[in-house]
């Protein structure tokens, strides 16, 4: 036998009548009962019921009448209790069957239950939802043997939102499978199965408005998250690329094949050729090891819309409760999203690691500084080792965000180069309350590589635009005042900085209010400097191209005759 | 007795020959100065050669030199840290320039002695590592001498354009 349950809110006219006319129309009821759970209905709900039975369906329609709202749980549950069939389908009142054999979506919805005896849930539609895989409950089925094992719906979920997920979630841990039918192949609208959902929240009470709502919905996800926060560490790599196919990007892909946290999917946004890797010898071990560990895969050939539109669908396409951002020449250590997950927390939006250039000085810096106020340090703390987990204001390059918690999406005014589209989307997660974490025992090492990449433009009108977008954005959406530096870069002999020393007064002067750093190689000359940040020439080569500082090709490039100390004041003041 | 602190660039470059702003004749420079009763201490960095100085120290710390620099009556040097340090001390000396313009590199507060300004080498913001030494390019030590003794006896005033040009 099967039982249809029917929470109902109201929405007689517009929802329940069209809803169990189809149901009627395309259901066998021989072996069958409706029942509908009316609950907190002031529109005469009961009355149709009841009319309905009493011209003769009183052996397949129950009605269960409560006079005030009981929330989505609870109404469902009160027809679980008095249902009795073998099979039980959850239905909204606000679908609509549609034409279809006779019995033909109840077939369906009970096939897989035939098969496969670990059959759990089956439905129209899966879904995820804070990473958690599970049959929406608008249109679903589930077993009597089942329901008895995991119970009835959470009631604590309140007037609805995520108690289906948490049934399924339930029914998994006890070793139940879902499947989407007719095909378990599409997650998405166009369904095969003959329904209509309008999805218009016709059965919860929605007297506390959209806001409310919205809240309640956060809420709802805020507690799922929390109860199974052991489960939620599922993580789906993204990789953006760019005609790196023979240089970084393998090695990106091997590097994430072979995480001790094993990631649960692969997209790679391809913004170059196209080319079909299945098709490459290389890629074709690549495929082979990363599907024998398990890590399902996609190929996505992007609009070559650049770095931004990738990572924002990379944002819908992902259905885990983590989105781990890499780029194609960044190669993380095997324990790097091991250790990234290790340090979240429940408030934890996103986490970073170091991403260290293989090339350059990775010695600590102690001014390095991950705080939004010093972006034009430029000096980040992902470059350096250090110890110790810390918050942060933004993180740059590669990191793992919770996809709920960039659900903002990207900076959509930036270019394609997408300058500063990291920082802007870490920040804003900051902004809303989410807490942003460096951990840098987790390392991605990475390759600069000469060709390819997503930013390889030329036009340096990108950055521009980019950078004042960023700027608008700092003054004006976030009222952030950067704090100014003056760097000076003295990479030459002790006596060039002895008579550098001479104009520092007038440096300070005319700098006043200025974050001063220096960086040299005689740091004796400055100690009693206090107001001075003294660096390494290594560290500022980590800032910014230090040729620039080089005062010798200046005095050369204008022919200088005048003293050394003139020119640094050319040079400085 | 008098002291003066002596600063060379006596360090080989890597290919073994002498750097070419140092002086050539330093030896006979000191030689010279004993002889007037002169007591010389050279100072400089790890690698570089004796210069026949009464007293040799390397690697003193700049604090130090500061203060020694500050104790003795005078200082003579080519064209390195030194004549930036007593200049910005305020303590004069004398700077034997060879190839390097002191014009660009030297200070008017110290006596900047060039033989002439046509042996200056055309690239001056150039790198020393490949500029031959050229001896003739210096005044000698003589010459030298007769300066170092002017300036010690407080007779030596700087010159308009700060330059003392030896000619010889």
């Amino acid at each position: 036998m099967v039982s249809i349950i029917i929470p109902t809110f109201n929405h007689l006219e517009d929802a329940l009548k069209p809803c169990l006319k189809t149901v009627f129309k395309y259901t066998t009821f021989a072996d069958t009962e409706v029942i509908i759970v009316a609950n907190g209905c002031t529109d005469g709900t009961e009355a149709y019921i009841q009319s309905i039975i009493d011209n003769g369906y009183g052996k397949q329609v129950k009605l269960l009448s409560f006079p005030k709202p009981l929330g989505f749980a609870k109404a469902v549950n009160a027809g679980l209790k008095a249902s009795k069939g073998d099979y039980i389908v959850f239905l909204n009142n606000d679908t609509e069957l549609l034409p279809q054999e006779q019995n033909a979506w109840i077939d369906m919805l009970r096939k897989p239950f035939k098969e496969d005896p670990k059959m759990g849930v089956t439905g129209v539609i899966r879904h995820w939802e804070v990473g958690l895989e599970f049959i929406i409950f608008f249109c679903a089925m589930t077993s009597r043997e089942v329901f008895k094992k995991v119970g009835l719906l959470d009631e604590s979920f309140g007037i609805g939102a995520m108690e289906d997920v948490d049934f399924c979630t339930r029914a998994r841990l006890l070793g139940y499978k879902f499947r989407q039918v007719p095909d378990d192949k599409s997650h998405y609208w166009p369904t095969k199965f003959p329904i209509i959902h309008r999805a218009e929240s016709t059965v919860h009470h929605l007297d506390i408005g959209r806001e409310g709502w919205e809240a309640h919905f956060k809420g709802n996800q805020d507690k799922l998250a929390e109860k199974y926060s052991e489960l939620m560490n599922t993580v789906t790599a993204t990789i953006s690329t760019k005609d790196r196919y023979f240089t970084t990007l393998p090695l990106a892909i091997f590097a994430i094949a072979n995480q001790t946290h094993k990631v649960d999917k692969l997209i790679i946004f391809d913004d170059g050729e196209h080319k079909d890797i299945r098709e490459i010898p290389l890629y074709k071990n690549l495929i082979g090891l990363i599907e024998k560990k398990g890590i399902q895969w996609a190929v996505v050939w992007g609009e070559r819309k650049g770095q931004v539109a990738n990572h924002q669908k990379a944002l819908e396409l992902a259905k885990t409760e983590w989105i781990w951002r890499l780029d194609d020449d960044n190669a993380p250590e095997p324990d790097c999203l091991e250790k990234l997950l290790k340090v979240a927390d429940k408030k934890t939006g996103a986490v970073g690691g170091l991403v260290p250039f293989s090339t350059m000085s990775t010695n600590p810096v102690k001014i390095a500084s991950n705080k939004i106020e010093d972006i034009y340090l430029g000096l980040n703390k992902q470059w350096f080792r250090h110890e110790g987990v810390s918050e942060v204001d933004h993180l740059y390059s590669t990191f793992i965000f919770r996809k709920r918690a960039g659900q903002h999406g990207y900076c959509k005014e930036l270019s394609k180069v997408g300058h500063r589209e990291e920082t802007i989307f870490t920040y804003e997660m900051k902004r809303a309350g989410w807490k942003l974490l460096l951990n840098p025992e987790a390392v991605t090492w990475h390759f600069r590589e000469a060709t390819g990449g997503i930013r390889s433009e030329t036009d340096h009108g990108f950055w521009d635009f980019d950078e004042k977008v960023f700027r608008w954005k700092m003054d004006k959406e976030w009222m952030i005042k950067p704090t100014p530096v003056k760097l000076i870069v003295l990479n030459n002999g002790l006596g060039d900085h002895i008579t550098f020393h001479e104009i520092l007064p007038e440096i300070r002067e005319k700098f006043k209010g200025n974050k001063m750093i220096i960086s040299c190689c005689y740091t004796d000359i400055f100690k009693n400097d206090k107001d001075v940040e003294l660096i390494s020439i290594g560290e500022a080569q980590a800032m910014t191209n230090i040729e620039q500082f080089n005062i010798y090709k200046w005095m050369w490039d204008r022919n200088w005759n005048k003293s050394i100390i003139e020119a640094y004041r050319g040079m400085y003041l | 007795m008098k002291t003066l602190m002596i600063s060379p660039y006596s360090k080989k470059r890597p290919n073994g020959k002498p750097c070419a702003k140092n002086y050539p004749w330093w030896k006979e420079l000191m030689a010279l100065l004993a002889r007037e009763g002169i007591k010389t201490v050279q100072i400089g960095i790890a690698g570089e050669e004796p210069i026949g100085a009464h007293t040799c120290v390397m690697d003193l710390p700049l604090e130090t030199i500061k203060k020694d620099l500050q104790l003795c009556d005078g200082w003579v040097s080519v064209d390195n840290f030194l004549p930036h340090l007593g200049a910005s001390l305020g303590k004069r000396g004398v700077v034997i320039f060879g190839p390097s313009d002191p014009i660009v590199f030297g200070h008017p507060s110290n006596i900047n002695v060039l033989k002439d300004r046509k042996y200056l080498r055309p690239l001056q913001f150039a790198t020393w590592h490949e500029e031959e030494m050229v001896e003739e390019r210096f005044a000698r030590p003589e010459e030298i001498l007769k300066i170092i003794l002017d300036y010690l006896a407080e007779k030596t005033e700087c010159l308009s354009n700060d330059t003392l040009e030896t000619g010889s």
